[in-house]
């Protein structure tokens, strides 16, 4: 990898009670790169201390020991969070505000003109659907509202790398789906992503690279397809076939390859987020016929 | 708008929506408006409207300075629920935040003093305009509420250190060092030195110098004159009477006053175009009787000598209560930073009554400090208990030294020399202290638990 945009070198992290005594050893030792353009991933069941890192990442928490470098400084250096849009896992607004005016005082805070925040504010509302509530306080919100108020936040400043934990947390499936062309659309665009996430499918779909921690220690690390790939195995997939020509293929595999070649025949499964959309898509459609069941 | 001023406007802003503000305003206008009538209906309307500044104008003012620690504190209520986070992850410095939210506060405290005011002007105009109220009662008020004075205390020499040392050693060994710390005790024998003794039929001449020239001219026949004047024996003669006269002038003014209580005298005026008073006091008992001996200690003979105007004074006033808050508020952000919200409010409220009582808690260290033995256990700590309270009062800045609704009360002025250092102390030392040290431990604090 040229010149990654982030460097994590055998980064640890003790939580100590008030005593100074060590309580938790949130993170032993751990090594990352990520690069300029990416999607990065970031997985682990609670406590494997993702929330730590980007956080470690953030400057919100200190190292114990070992170094990060982010865009080419230091976490604490607040000039470079200029560059950084950060979207937490729980939505930690001020709930008086409505959705216009939180992303206008965000948008202040990173010093933009008036003419532009209120230009992006107005994009991003409409981008994640929130422009019909853009009058509403904050606090009124649905969680997955409160998530789309939240990424739109960490795009406010159109920064170069977007932190986010568990962006489609509460979201529907429609939600998420616009989550994720939204991410693809911010890696079209250069940016690098580091994504949270406890929903593996969303981040199979749009990470490039992915980090499994367990327990504080990296586990995996490497492209998602890499990781993924059965490279023992080999899936063909055609349209309808019928039983006579499944026959006749089986016979030709194992005429070849040897009679002890296992081999799987059976209909290709859609995805659910797939069928789900396409049902609720037919659904929204006038002429669309309607599915289920039938009297 | 600089972040600075985004992260000011969002507490304003809060402020305003939060269903709380609606009660608390109106619980300081009714406590404005209702206070003064605490004043029994036969007060002087001079009495009428000192009940109205200092109930009327002091309750709300106090309201108000709580509301001002609580809502500083409210910082850490913003760490506790992470919504600081999102602030830290921004590029703001720490500084910022703790300023923005300093001058969001000082903003709201404006507003709410401004109402303050407004509601003091109403009830001024209330008590004005009261039927009732004779020619002479309004003369009174003009005089001794509306004109604000500044106090020229008449001179005395200056007490020769050995005699001070004496005086002292003589004290201690009586019953009155006892009771008093060590600075106490010399302020006490300084005093028994600088005081006149005027048995029955005795005068003596007060010089008081540094009158402006528009008062020592003849447009005005006399010269407010405050003092205080003691009988030497208090249990006997509690209540006495003095006599006045100002040098050159025909007429004396013959005083009845209380032992200790300070009293307010028109003498006649006969400054000198250098600007020098002198009057002279006079025990007006029977030379020879057996009338009380007075005592009079020229540091607490003054002349009140008009300085300003009774709006200008006001509006001194209501700013000094202003730069109060405005320190208040940095000390609270400043807690607000490093502790709980409900320790932060302790703490700001712990500050706050040092503030107000700085001076009698540095006379109680000083005599916590004259009094402690010298060795064990129990001294030690009261040696680390008088230091901790000395270091505490050297940090908190004292508001009884310029208390600004009193000076309006009692018509004296604030000068426009006490008014920079209140601005020094209060609202520039005061603010950029604690708002470096709350932003220094800010920066450095961990912003996340282990989950």
């Amino acid at each position: 990898m040229q010149d990654p945009l982030i460097e994590i070198r055998f980064l640890r992290k003790v939580f100590r009670d008030f005593w100074g005594r060590p309580r938790v050893e949130a993170l032993h030792g751990l090594d990352l790169d990520v690069g300029a353009g990416e999607i990065f991933g970031l997985l682990g069941p609670n406590g494997s201390g993702k929330s730590t890192t980007i956080r470690l990442l953030l400057g919100l928490l200190h190292p114990t020991s070992g170094s990060i470098r982010i865009l080419g400084g230091s976490p604490r250096d607040v000039r470079l969070k200029a560059r950084i849009g950060y979207e937490p896992e729980e939505s930690f607004f001020h709930p008086h505000l409505t959705a216009e005016e939180t992303l206008l005082f965000y948008a202040r805070i990173f010093g933009l003109p008036a003419a532009t925040a209120r230009t992006r504010a107005t994009h991003l509302l409409g981008l994640l659907g929130l422009s019909p509530a853009r009058a509403r306080p904050v606090g009124e919100f649905s969680k997955g509202m409160l998530r789309r108020i939240g990424l739109a936040q960490a795009l406010i400043n159109d920064p170069e790398l977007v932190i986010l934990d568990e962006p489609t947390a509460g979201m529907d499936p429609i939600g998420t789906r616009e989550v994720k062309d939204l991410l693809r659309d911010l890696k079209r665009r250069g940016k690098t992503v580091i994504l949270s996430s406890h929903l593996l499918a969303d981040v199979e779909d749009v990470c490039d690279r992915i980090c499994i921690l367990h327990e504080g220690r990296r586990r995996a690390l490497g492209p998602v397809r890499a990781l993924l790939e059965e490279d023992q195995r080999t899936q063909i997939v055609t349209d309808r076939l019928s039983p006579g020509t499944i026959e006749a293929v089986l016979a030709l595999l194992r005429d070849r390859e040897g009679p002890g070649l296992r081999v799987d025949v059976g209909a290709p499964s859609t995805r659910l987020e797939d069928f789900f959309l396409r049902t609720v898509a037919r659904r929204d459609s006038p002429s669309g016929p309607p599915e289920g069941a039938r009297p | 708008m600089s972040p600075l001023l985004a992260v000011a406007r969002n507490f304003c802003r809060e402020v305003q929506r939060r269903a709380t503000t609606a009660p608390f305003i109106l619980m300081i206008l009714l406590s404005s408006a209702l206070l003064p009538r605490l004043a029994g209906e036969d007060s002087s309307l001079q009495a009428r409207l000192q009940v109205a500044v200092t109930y009327g104008v002091g309750f709300p003012v106090f309201l108000i300075a709580l509301f001002t620690i609580a809502a500083a504190a409210g910082l850490a209520r913003e760490i506790e629920s992470k919504r600081i986070q999102l602030l830290v992850t921004k590029p703001l410095p720490a500084w910022q935040i703790l300023a923005g939210r300093l001058i969001g506060v000082a903003a709201v405290d404006t507003l709410l003093l401004g109402l303050v005011l407004a509601s003091f002007a109403v009830q001024v105009r209330i008590e004005m305009a009261r039927a009732s109220r004779t020619p002479e009662e309004t003369a009174q008020a003009v005089e001794r509420f509306f004109t604000p004075r500044a106090g020229i205390p008449a001179e005395s020499t200056p007490s020769d250190p050995q005699r001070v040392r004496a005086v002292m050693e003589a004290l201690r060994s009586g019953d009155a060092g006892a009771f008093e710390s060590e600075g106490g005790l010399e302020a006490v024998a300084r005093a028994v030195l600088r005081r006149r003794t005027l048995p029955p039929g005795a005068s003596t001449e007060l010089v008081v110098r540094g009158i402006p020239q528009a008062h020592a001219a003849a447009e005005q026949s006399s010269i407010l004159v405050e003092f205080v004047a003691h009988s030497q024996d208090p249990s006997a003669e509690p209540r006495f009477e003095l006599e006045w006269s100002a040098a050159g002038s025909a007429g004396a003014v013959v005083s009845r006053a209380l032992h200790g209580v300070p009293q307010q005298i028109a003498v006649p005026l006969a400054a000198g175009p250098d600007g020098t008073l002198r009057i002279t006091a006079r025990n007006p008992a029977a030379k020879g009787g057996n009338g009380p001996t007075l005592l009079l200690d020229p540091l607490q003979v003054e002349a009140l000598v008009p300085e300003g105007s009774f709006v200008r004074n006001v509006a001194s006033a209501f700013f000094v209560v202003l730069l109060e808050c405005w320190f208040l508020a940095a000390a609270s952000v400043c807690l607000g930073a490093i502790f709980t919200f409900p320790t932060s409010v302790l703490t700001g409220l712990f500050v706050y009554g040092a503030a107000l009582s700085a001076g009698f808690l540095r006379e109680t260290l000083d005599l916590f400090a004259a009094d402690a033995h010298s060795s064990g256990i129990l001294p030690s700590l009261e040696s680390w208990l008088v230091a901790l309270g000395s270091g505490v009062l050297r940090v908190v800045p004292s508001f009884a030294r310029l208390d600004p609704l009193e000076r309006v009360a009692a018509a004296r002025s604030i000068a426009p020399a006490e008014l920079g250092a209140a601005i020094g102390s209060l609202g520039v030392l005061g603010a950029a202290i604690p708002v470096a040290a709350g932003a220094w431990i800010l920066r450095r604090r961990e912003l996340g638990r282990a989950e």
